[in-house]
């Protein structure tokens, strides 16, 4: 047993030099100064944060926070029944149905979203896509959608058809399958799931400017604004520290149930 | 079991790193000598960089970015050892460059080329005396019109007109440009970015803010809104307007009365150079008159060779978007570098997108 | 059960509907044509091809020793690496770009496909551990037990007990590493050398002029590839397995 452990180092060298080193430069560059050639000057300056404490950029966070969270309660709504359709199926249908859900992610992530794009463009339903929120969540989804149904799957083919016919035969209906069966065995999965798809949704940019066509004010424009445009690092750094505050306390309330998924 | 794990491992990692090096194969820094571009895309055909490349037994390499910013940020961290010999600035950011010292004086003695060039050309603001740059592609920001969305528009069209007539609501892009957008809301009021105060630059703004309801958006890129009709009045580059017009016979391009931003597209040597006599050469080859010639053909946008101007077919040069008048000239503005404003700008630009 | 059907062949239809108008654009001859002439495109989607076939090798490899690894650990530890391995997907790719940029300078490495690699590893790594662990966590070891008592020996075990269990979640892994290396833009341009020349930077340098027939022609080529690796491992699956 104790050999195996010696794997786990490819992880920490990942984890020291290639997780932990921008973190730590990302970090100290928050505290730092925008000097005249629009790089860093290291230090120690709260400047950086209490711009941040300005309304106006608050705004943007709490913008983003609120898409994203739109955007997740969407796509996993629209993941899990999906998930449950897969996991219903024989183990080889359900891969090849799988594989057809992942094969438009073989192409080119820019490619697929100005096909998408041009798709908005023809205004289906009725509605018009492009420049609007909609628009915006509905590339989201187009985006995130496999990858939420991968874990939701995962979790979904270990409740047994047994279980679920069992409830049946005793006259439950489908709703409350759904709340007291399905949903305590794969809550956890789902909270995963969520992470999964809330976390990056709110540093997404490419979707806000080309869909939203810069409408939508996102804490992904904020940092390339920052980072490039107006040159401001130890503000675009702090504005991505704050985000890993608030990601990270997401993280600790899914974290339990974390644990209990990868046991 | 793990114990057996390990030495296939150690197979792997062999295995994996065989494979990185024949992948190496094309990267050998040391060999033929390298003329080494960082540059927008559309500047540059395949064929000339090839026939470039033979003629002056040179490897030519180019890289490309996608905006001023990004190309600075990847100048400013990498060291001589990963820098270019040529670099395509835009005028504002030519200034920023020299202030920045990370350009080479040019030597005008290497640089013939030049002698074909028009008077006003030589000595642009950004850059008096082209002490480091050499102006490459000249454009103008004005309006694509959509005749299909927008069928009668008045003789005397104006910023001002655009933003307050009450039908154009919805239908106005604007670009995703703090500067260019605040130059125009500017003009609208009389003024100028170059002698804007803090005052100026809010009450611009704040005036923008109360005509936003006029504005569809900030596309970041300007060509598939036109292709798709999805402006009637879009704020855009020449170049493209014209390329979709060539294909999109209801795109055209008008200049507002209160004027545009006139900017260019510059050939610029980087400090750290090490092959900028190549460099030379290369800006000599594209911009004499014959490379300048099919430049602006290709292209769109003219160049400050007044001899390409005349070798150019008439439908070319008489085209008043890509050789403007001189009375349009002189309506027309380079946008400046305002260190003092951009804090301001940027709050005022996120307060304005925000909204 | 039969509204879940429909209710995901729709959601197959959502997917599919915007790349066939891709194909259909691409699968144009003078849309090849096109395509065969661009070197430089061609380059590009070779540079891609191989990065992220090595990209997804590399994190393959390293990301299965790090599930077996995980079992050997207590609970608490493992809740804290699977935390950690998230810690990627909190950064914007531009401020990773940046960062490693920087890093990679002050390690005194000199920028090309070694920098590429690097950081295409670095962030594509997490997702394969988080597939694979829980492919070990369920492996089913009894297999693997018989197979040790009936005299078999590390590799052995590996290949036929273990490995086929696993290979589902591999091949997923693996593909998903590969589809996130060939779409990254912004960290590669920060990281890459000039001689690196990607698909995702050549397209988006493209993209500015338009969005020519080749790489819709560029575009079935890899949907081509992809549809034709997955009807390669379903036979091949469908060919090893006993029952």
């Amino acid at each position: 047993m104790d050999r195996r452990r010696l794997l786990i180092i490819p992880y920490l060298l990942w984890l020291l030099g290639l997780v932990a080193a921008p973190f730590a430069l990302i970090f100290s560059a928050s505290f730092g100064q925008k000097d005249e050639a629009g790089l860093i000057q290291f230090g120690f300056s709260t400047d950086a944060y209490r711009t941040l404490l300005d309304p106006l950029y608050l705004q943007v966070f709490a913008r983003t926070l609120a898409m994203a969270s739109i955007h997740t309660l969407l796509t996993l709504t629209a993941a899990y029944p999906a998930a449950f359709f897969l996991s219903r199926l024989p183990r080889k249908s359900a891969a090849l149905y799988m594989t057809f859900l992942l094969v438009p992610f073989w192409t080119n992530y820019l490619i697929r979203l100005l096909a998408f794009m041009d798709v908005l463009r023809l205004a289906p339903f009725g509605f018009e896509w492009t420049f609007t929120f909609h628009g915006i969540l509905a590339a989201l989804l187009y985006n995130y959608l496999p990858f939420a149904v991968l874990p939701l799957y995962s979790a979904l083919e270990k409740v047994p058809s047994s279980l679920i016919e069992a409830a049946q035969d005793l006259g439950a209906s489908r709703r409350r399958i759904l709340i007291s069966v399905l949903w305590p065995l794969t809550k956890n999965a789902v909270f995963a799931t969520a992470l999964l798809v809330f976390i990056p949704a709110l540093g997404e940019f490419l979707i806000p400017e080309l869909v939203g066509g810069g409408r939508s004010y996102m804490l992904g424009t904020f940092l390339q604004q920052q980072f490039l445009t107006f040159r401001n690092w130890p503000l675009g750094a702090a504005a991505i520290v704050f985000l890993l505050l608030l990601s990270l306390l997401a993280l600790l309330l899914g974290g339990k149930a974390l644990a209990e998924e990868g046991a | 079991m793990a114990r057996q794990k390990l030495p296939h491992l150690i197979v792997f990692f062999l295995l994996f790193f065989s494979c990185l090096s024949c992948t190496k194969k094309q990267n050998d820094g040391s060999g033929p000598a390298e003329l080494r571009i960082f540059t927008w895309s559309e500047y540059f055909d395949d064929a000339f960089l090839r026939s470039f490349g033979e003629q002056n037994k040179v490897k030519v390499k180019a890289d490309y970015f996608s905006s001023n910013e990004e190309m600075l940020a990847k100048l400013q961290l990498t060291d001589a050892q990963n820098g270019y010999d040529l670099i395509l600035p835009s005028d504002y950011m030519v200034r920023t460059l020299i202030e920045l010292k990370l350009l080479q004086p040019l030597d005008k003695a290497q640089l013939p080329v030049l002698s074909e060039f028009e008077q006003e050309a030589l000595n642009p603001e950004y850059d008096p005396g082209l002490g480091f740059s050499v102006p490459m592609a000249i454009g103008t920001t004005g309006i694509a019109w959509n005749t299909k969305l927008l069928h009668k528009i008045p003789a005397d069209l104006s910023w001002k007109m655009v933003m307050e007539n009450p039908s154009y609501k919805g239908k106005v892009t604007l670009v995703d440009d703090a500067k260019e957008v605040l130059q125009m809301a500017l003009s609208i009021q009389g003024k100028s970015l170059a002698k804007a105060s803090e005052a100026d630059v809010k009450e611009a703004f704040a005036y923008l803010r109360k005509h936003k309801t006029q504005v569809k958006g900030f596309p970041a890129e300007t060509r598939p809104v036109m292709e798709g009709d999805e402006c009637g009045f879009c704020m855009a580059y020449s170049g493209d307007v014209l390329s979709v017009a060539k294909e999109k016979k209801e795109i055209q391009y008008l200049l507002p009365k209160e004027g545009a931003t006139i900017w260019t597209d510059n050939l610029a040597i980087p400090a750290n150079s090490k092959n900028s006599g190549m460099a030379y050469k290369f800006i000599n080859a594209l911009l004499n008159a014959e490379g300048a010639k099919s430049f602006t053909q290709r292209t769109r946008y003219r160049t400050a060779n007044f001899k390409a101007r005349i070798l150019l077919p008439n439908e070319v040069s008489s085209d008043k978007v890509i050789y403007p008048s001189p009375e349009e000239r002189k309506k027309m503005h380079y946008l400046v570098q305002r260190k003092d404003l951009n804090e301001l700008i940027d709050r005022e630009w996120t307060k304005l997108k925000s909204e | 059960m039969k509204i879940l059907q429909i209710y995901f062949c729709l959601l197959l239809l959502f997917l599919w509907a915007p790349l066939v108008a891709v194909l259909f654009k691409g699968s144009a001859p003078e849309a090849f044509v096109l395509l065969w002439k661009n070197s430089e495109l061609l380059l590009a989607f070779r540079n891609s091809l191989v990065l992220g076939a090595i990209t997804a090798f590399l994190s393959t490899i390293l990301g299965l020793a790090t599930a077996f690894a995980l079992p050997s650990f207590s609970p608490k530890v493992r809740a804290w690496v699977t935390g950690s391995l998230l810690l990627p997907l909190l950064l914007p790719e531009i401020a990773f770009g940046i960062a490693y940029l920087v890093w990679f300078r002050d390690l005194g490495l000199s920028l090309g496909w070694e920098t590429l690699l690097l950081a295409h590893f670095a962030f594509t790594f997490c997702f394969v551990v988080l597939v694979l662990k829980t492919s070990v966590a369920r492996l089913d070891s009894s297999l693997a037990d018989a197979a040790r008592d009936l005299g078999a020996n590390g590799l052995q075990v590996f290949r036929h007990a273990l490995l086929p269990q696993l290979l589902p979640g591999i091949l997923a892994g693996a593909a998903m590493a590969f589809s996130l290396s060939l779409d990254d833009f912004l960290i590669s341009f920060f990281v890459k050398g000039i001689d690196q020349i990607t698909l995702p930077i050549k397209i988006y340098s493209m993209m500015r002029l338009r969005i020519g027939p080749e790489i819709y022609a560029l575009s079935v080529v890899l949907f081509a590839i992809s549809l034709f690796g997955v009807l390669f491992t379903q036979l091949w699956h469908a060919k090893n397995s006993r029952t």
